[in-house]
């Protein structure tokens, strides 16, 4: 087990910076996870990590030692690739213990280490297929699986579910959170999917155009975004922003101002909680029902608001409806994205 | 709806069908039925003779000098090329500097037929004027005739052949490279792998469909052999480069011989199967598809 | 540390440039070859010891080639030839692919297996009684000689059928649903969809047939009918005497329209040829 200090580093394809900058440090068995959308350099910090790319500047240490020009194979990094890059002529038991031959540990150890990680992964009963002959499911574990009997210092894993298809993609996230809390390892872990994030990290850092946009606990980053970007990105359905005009005896706005509130402070009537705040009168335009709650659709001053409905009647299309927010829930964010 | 659909596909297919009876089927049956024939040269009369061309054949012994050279042409033109094209290619996916400008190079014989191949290397192994023996002659040696002298004659085809054929297999093993994907590469670096034993436990082994491909075709093609041979050498000296195809030629075309020449047309159709029966059945164990 | 990195990766690089540099020498030497000696003046060419350069840039050799043989009629004759092979072959195999991709009929089956067997017959096996066939149509040292035996191609067949597979059912039901005929689908939905596949096997396919030797060998007799494969073999054999260097400026002239073609379509080449390998 190992911690993991990046240190100002940037990256440039060309003439491209596609990071700048980035400083993150990770605790000796924290599971970190990088989300941001497509193309905001979380792959390319992760690789930075595990040296398949090399930063232009800046430094990354394992274990307090500066990795920069040290070939991969040294780090003691594992990593879980996307497509789980499984090699198709081996065996689920050579694609096992590949790694470990190449480091001539004893055999008898390799056999051990192997049983053992696929018994914890449930994949005993495959260990003489090829990867062809696997499930989606399969794979992501024998790909998990090869990351562990390295017993690496960090582990590292880029977007390693978005090949399943939803239902197996929780189900393994939930079985990567258990292991993880087992095994306790140092682990970075990419991906485009917030509620992944969510769900997984001891700590999140979202990313955004190849900057690191905040760092916190989950809740933290829901609970208190500090831009306007991760305000956005972090929760589903996305937080609702009103530009404009605002009602400002909250806070005294500097120049033009946006104004969000999350889905499950606004509401269609005025009852519960206290002092809500009249945000104005609109159309249902959309009405998702779940179940017990439903998503509405309100078209208000031009501007489309999403509202968490709690009721056991929820409204219909083309309905008027007035709308109200918490006003103790509502974030302001200055026109370059910062938190007011 | 159903018998229209009967009725536009063999329209659709009648050329086809048309060119191939006249041109393959009935020609392949026919060679099959000459080869059991002695047919007249002039009156073009024909009789049956039973076995009696293939019983000519294995008893002479210039067939079985034909044998022996396509064999040697076989072992000397595959494997070099394969080698040869299999480590430039690897070479060239390594990313060398001037990286296009080379794999046209290596590329550009493609576009050269084997007979006009012949014509590039012809003077190149003149015995006086030519630069090969110009260069052996600087190193002290003497170079010798190359393409008289039955002891190189062969050598010399070969060399011209490969140089050829390297281009066309390249094509091949870079297509075969830049479809393994990079994740292998890397995830094979991550596990500890040197370069050398990328190569070897995973880069070959991927590559092994496109390697077992070009071997199939690399053995058909230098069994078919026939335009460098008939410039450089024309069977020549003392049929040490007639080749089995070669011999096929001569017999037909130039002693008027049909039906000995249909009997080799046979033995070499079976030899041209059996060769590629036994790659398929060696390819079955060692070959890897994803 | 940035540099450091540099440095090691762009050894790798000179590495393998180094690496390549012998083999690529002699790749091109044969034809860096030929331009000199075809560029020598007459006595030069045997000259001993050999100069690689020539003292004296000459075109006189080209002149007395093209003087001494219809090469332009040889080089008209193989584009001839190939166009019509390639065209003929693309225009077959596209309507046998689609009959046999698309469309029910008894016996698809054994067509398909007849036609894939007949991949496997080598050309030398059926020379013999096409030579006798077309010798009784008094079609010998004819361009429908040269051409007809080779308008079909097993492979073609096979390369497009594979290609016609994969584009959806759906989208010919549709097209028909909508009153579109099934031949009109076939030339305005699967051909246009299957371009690539179709340049790739046509590409393929005029290589081989401007490439052909053993064929027009025996089939052609006067010199007009000749395609450059053969041309170059006849006059290399009919001015033995002339010089070398003649010789070779026939031989680069005749090679240089597949070349300046490769070079300039090498793009759509390969992939033409890898395309054929890995479908077929």
């Amino acid at each position: 087990m190992a911690n993991v200090e990046i240190t100002k580093v940037r990256k440039c394809f060309g003439n491209v910076e596609v990071l700048h900058e980035i400083s993150l440090s990770i605790q000796t068995g924290e599971f970190v996870v990088l989300v941001g959308p497509s193309g905001c350099g979380k792959s390319t910090l992760l690789r930075m990590v595990a040296g398949l790319d090399v930063p232009t500047s800046g430094t990354i240490a394992i274990d307090s030692e500066i990795v920069n020009s040290m070939p991969p194979k040294l780090r003691g990094v594992a990593m879980v690739f996307q497509n789980y890059a499984l090699y198709p002529h081996m065996t689920v038991r050579q694609n096992l213990s590949f790694g470990l031959k190449l480091a001539k540990v004893d055999s008898l150890e390799i056999k051990k280490r192997v049983l053992e990680s696929s018994e914890i992964l449930g994949i005993q009963d495959h260990l003489d297929k090829k990867p062809g002959q696997l499930s989606g499911g399969q794979k992501q574990r024998v790909a998990m699986g090869r990351a562990m009997v390295r017993q690496p210092k960090v582990f590292l894993f880029d977007e390693p579910l978005s090949n399943l298809d939803a239902q197996l993609r929780v189900k393994m996230r939930t079985e990567l959170s258990l292991l993880h809390r087992r095994v306790q390892a140092t682990s970075i872990y990419v991906t485009h999917d917030q509620v992944e994030a969510m769900t997984l990290a001891d700590r999140i850092a979202v990313m955004y155009q190849g900057k690191l946009e905040q760092v916190g606990k989950p809740l933290e980053l829901y609970q208190n975004p500090k831009t306007k970007f991760v305000a956005s990105f972090i929760g589903t359905p996305s937080m609702n922003f009103i530009e404009g005009e605002i009602l400002t005896k909250l806070k005294p706005p500097k120049g033009s101002v946006c104004g969000g509130f999350r889905p499950e402070s606004t509401f269609l009537s005025e009852e519960g909680a206290p002092a809500k705040l009249f945000l104005g009168k609109g159309r249902v335009v959309l009405v998702e029902p779940l179940g017990a709650m439903a998503y509405v659709h309100v078209s208000l001053a031009g501007q489309t608001v999403i509202i968490e409905a709690k009721s056991e009647v929820f409204p219909k299309n083309e309905d008027p409806v007035s709308v109200w927010i918490d006003p103790t829930k509502i974030f302001f964010f200055q026109d370059n994205g910062n938190r007011l | 709806m159903k018998k229209d659909s009967s009725l536009l596909a063999w329209g659709l297919l009648f050329p086809t069908l048309l060119v191939l009876g006249c041109f393959v089927i009935y020609p392949a049956l026919q060679s099959f039925v000459l080869s059991f024939q002695d047919v007249e040269p002039f009156s073009k009369q024909s009789f049956f003779i039973g076995f009696e061309n293939y019983m000519v054949l294995f008893r002479s012994p210039d067939y079985w000098q034909s044998l022996r050279v396509t064999f040697f042409f076989l072992v000397m033109t595959v494997i070099p090329s394969l080698l040869l094209s299999l480590a430039i290619a690897i070479t060239l996916d390594a990313n060398p500097f001037f990286q296009n400008f080379l794999r046209t190079l290596f590329l550009l014989p493609v576009a050269i037929s084997s007979s006009m191949a012949a014509m590039l290397w012809i003077f190149i192994y003149n015995p006086t004027a030519g630069f090969l023996n110009y260069i052996l002659d600087v190193m002290g040696i003497q170079g010798p005739n190359w393409l008289a002298d039955p002891d190189y004659a062969l050598v010399a085809i070969a060399v011209a052949t490969v140089w050829k054929e390297i281009g066309f297999n390249i094509i091949f093993f870079l297509a075969g490279l830049t479809a393994i994907p990079t994740e292998l590469k890397e995830a094979a670096e991550l596990d500890g792998a040197s370069p050398r034993q990328r190569l070897f436990y995973v880069v070959l082994p991927l590559l092994s469909p496109t390697l077992f491909f070009v071997s199939v075709v690399s053995v058909i093609n230098s069994l078919q052999s026939f335009g460098q041979i008939h410039i450089l050498t024309a069977g020549g000296p003392m049929g040490e480069s007639t080749t089995l195809v070669y011999n096929l030629y001569r017999d037909a075309f130039v002693k008027f011989r049909t039906g000995l020449a249909s009997s080799e047309a046979v033995v070499l159709f079976i030899l041209i199967m059996g060769a590629t029966v036994f790659q398929f059945r060696m390819a079955k164990k060692r070959v890897h598809y994803g | 540390m940035d540099k450091l990195t540099l440095t090691r990766q762009n050894k790798n690089r000179i590495v393998a440039t180094l690496i390549l540099l012998v083999p690529a020498a002699i790749q091109c030497f044969p034809l860096l070859y030929l331009l000199c000696v075809s560029s020598k003046k007459g006595g030069e060419v045997i000259q001993y010891p050999p100069r690689l350069l020539p003292e004296q840039l000459t075109l006189i050799n080209y002149q007395e080639a093209l003087s001494s043989a219809p090469l332009l009629r040889f080089l008209l004759n193989s584009a001839l030839v190939a166009t019509s092979i390639t065209f003929l072959q693309v225009f077959t195999s596209v309507l046998a692919a689609y009959a046999l991709s698309r469309l029910e009929f008894k016996g698809q089956r054994w067509v398909m297996a007849l036609i894939v067997g007949t991949m496997m017959i080598p050309g030398e096996v059926t020379i013999i009684p096409n030579y006798f066939t077309l010798a009784s149509w008094n079609w010998l040292n004819t361009y429908p000689a040269l051409i007809l035996p080779f308008s079909v191609s097993g492979f073609g067949i096979f390369l497009l059928y594979q290609f016609f597979k994969t584009i959806p059912k759906e989208l010919e039901e549709a097209a028909m649903l909508e009153g579109c005929s099934r031949l009109r689908f076939l030339f305005q939905f699967m051909v246009p969809l299957s371009l690539p596949a179709i340049t790739a096997f046509a590409i393929y396919s005029f290589v081989g047939a401007w490439n052909q030797y053993l064929w027009p060998l025996i089939v052609t007799q006067s010199t007009e009918m000749q395609t450059a494969q053969i041309g170059i073999g006849m006059f290399r054999s009919q001015n033995e005497s002339m010089s070398w260097g003649v010789i070779m400026a026939a031989t680069a002239m005749l090679i240089s329209p597949t070349v300046l073609l490769f070079i300039a379509t090498q793009k759509q080449f390969v992939r033409g040829i890898t395309m054929s390998g890995i479908k077929g």
